[in-house]
């Protein structure tokens, strides 16, 4: 049962935090670790169908937030997982890391195209209907907030996640990957920028998330998040 | 609702005629789920356990109380053409009890939501155990998907009648052999079960309008491929809020629940 007691900023992080303890007893958090070639491939393929949906939540917190600075802080989140390259940097938006990651396990981007035209699985459209729902509809610091669940992930282990991209690199070449650098790319990127993000993430919480009434909708989201796996 | 949109080469053929795209519709009901939803066809079958049947009758009270209710009343509010929004305003009638226009008809058939609560305890539940539950969390994704999709800018109007329409196949084809189940398989009384008499009349007075709207309305190609993905999830939504139910059934443990 959730609360709506109110704590410091510090202690809402920490009882956060106990809630994903708690969860990925049952439910680690997945990546590619020990798994086949083709269920690789059908990951991927799962998360090409029915687009990127990375614009659509991160967009709506930007559009919501009232706090100047925060925004343009939100504005340089969406640079950065929209494309660095944009503006002269070296790394591409997360559609198409995905796409530099599937086209190491044998993907073409005819397929590509085809899968993000098409249909998501069910349990991907409920999942991202509920998401987007909570980003455009909840008040923005619950929204940013609670981009701690995924990209918090990385800062609370972050020796876990470096071994982790180590294992599936020798995995990978051992399947015989020909570019493991781009077929890893995206959690390569992803390692460094989430705990850049997951801090502005907690930021806000400190800053934002602040009555009774926001910490336990903070709470829900968290919790909800969590669930995404394992539901 | 992130789909790359349709380009040139999707749109290069001309649209179906509106019997065709009708029957096309169908063929994508059948070809995604060509099958009754496993817990359906356990209920049917008597092979349910009454305590099964309980976590699904109180799983779904929400969906009748309120995805039903507010998934319908946003594609209404999206609906500028008078003839097809006038149906849609019978249908919300039809959820929220047609008793709310007893001054005008005389009807005195409650809500969905009522006949389903009454339909529970006829299974032996309590109103209060009903409406106190807390969802299994994929219902809760699924119901929260299919009120954003309704309310906001996903799904046009025309794709919220495609929407309403795959909600009224699947819900005769699912809960049609329901309350006849209820009788044979479970001791249900026959005055609990009202909940189904009424349900199958509305949708089938439904279906029809829907099926005119779309065959209407869905003139260009663009128009009928957007149609029929809102009707694939709807279809999607609505298989989802059965899966939590079912494994709640078939699994040593209870499903995920919203906090």
């Amino acid at each position: 049962m959730i609360t709506n007691e109110l704590k410091s900023g510090d202690r809402l992080i920490e009882e956060l935090e106990g809630y994903r303890r708690e969860h990925r007893k049952d439910f680690p958090f997945r990546n590619d670790i020990g798994k086949t070639k083709e269920k690789i491939i059908e990951s991927k393929q799962d998360k090409h169908a029915g687009g990127s949906d990375n614009h659509r939540f991160e967009g709506e917190r930007y559009l919501n937030c009232t706090d100047k600075s925060i925004r343009r802080q939100q504005l340089r989140k969406l640079v950065d997982e929209g494309g660095l390259d944009t503006f002269g940097g070296q790394v591409p938006s997360h559609p198409m890391l995905d796409r530099l990651g599937s086209y190491e396990f044998g993907l073409t981007d005819e397929e590509i195209t085809r899968l993000e035209k098409g249909d998501p699985s069910p349990e991907k459209l409920i999942v991202r209907g509920w998401w987007v729902h909570l980003n455009r509809t909840q008040h923005w610091s619950i929204a940013i907030g609670s981009g701690m669940v995924v990209e918090g992930e990385k800062k609370v282990n972050p020796e876990k996640e470096a071994n982790d991209i180590k294992t599936m690199r020798k995995e990978y070449a051992e399947m015989g990957v020909k570019n493991v650098d781009n077929a890893l790319r995206f959690a390569s990127e992803h390692a460094e920028v989430d705990v850049d993000h997951t801090e502005f993430n907690e930021k806000v919480i400190k800053q934002f998330v602040n009555t009774p009434e926001l910490q336990y909708e903070l709470r829900k989201a968290f919790i909800l998040r969590l669930q995404n796996q394992g539901f | 609702m992130s789909e790359l949109p349709y380009g040139p080469e999707d749109l290069k053929e001309p649209a179906l005629s509106g019997d065709a795209f009708i029957r096309f519709l169908h063929d994508e009901k059948a070809k995604k789920y060509p099958d009754p939803p496993p817990l359906v066809q356990s209920i049917h079958d008597g092979e349910c356990s009454k305590e099964h049947l309980k976590l699904w009758v109180k799983d779904m009270y929400l969906y009748w109380d309120h995805a039903m209710v507010y998934s319908t009343g946003a594609i209404f509010v999206k609906t500028n053409d008078e003839e097809v929004r006038t149906q849609i305003l019978r249908k919300l009638v039809d959820i929220e009890g047609k008793e709310v226009v007893n001054d005008l008809t005389g009807w005195t058939t409650p809500a969905y939501e009522e006949l389903w609560l009454r339909f529970g305890e006829g299974l032996g539940i309590t109103r209060n155990e009903i409406q106190s539950w807390k969802s299994f969390t994929r219902t809760h994704y699924a119901i929260t998907a299919l009120c954003m999709l309704s309310r906001w800018w996903e799904w046009t109007w025309l794709d919220g009648i495609a929407s309403l329409y795959a909600g009224d196949l699947h819900g005769r084809d699912t809960l049609g052999g329901v309350g006849e189940a209820m009788k044979m398989h479970y001791d249900v009384p026959d005055k609990s079960l009202e909940f189904f008499r009424v349900y199958q009349e509305d949708v089938a007075s439904h279906i029809p309008w829907e099926e005119k709207a779309l065959a209407h309305w869905c003139c260009t190609r663009e128009r009928q491929l957007t149609a029929a993905r809102a009707l694939r999830k709807r279809l999607d939504i609505e298989n989802q809020l059965l899966v939590a139910p079912h494994r709640a059934a078939t699994s040593e443990r209870l499903p995920l629940q919203v906090p």
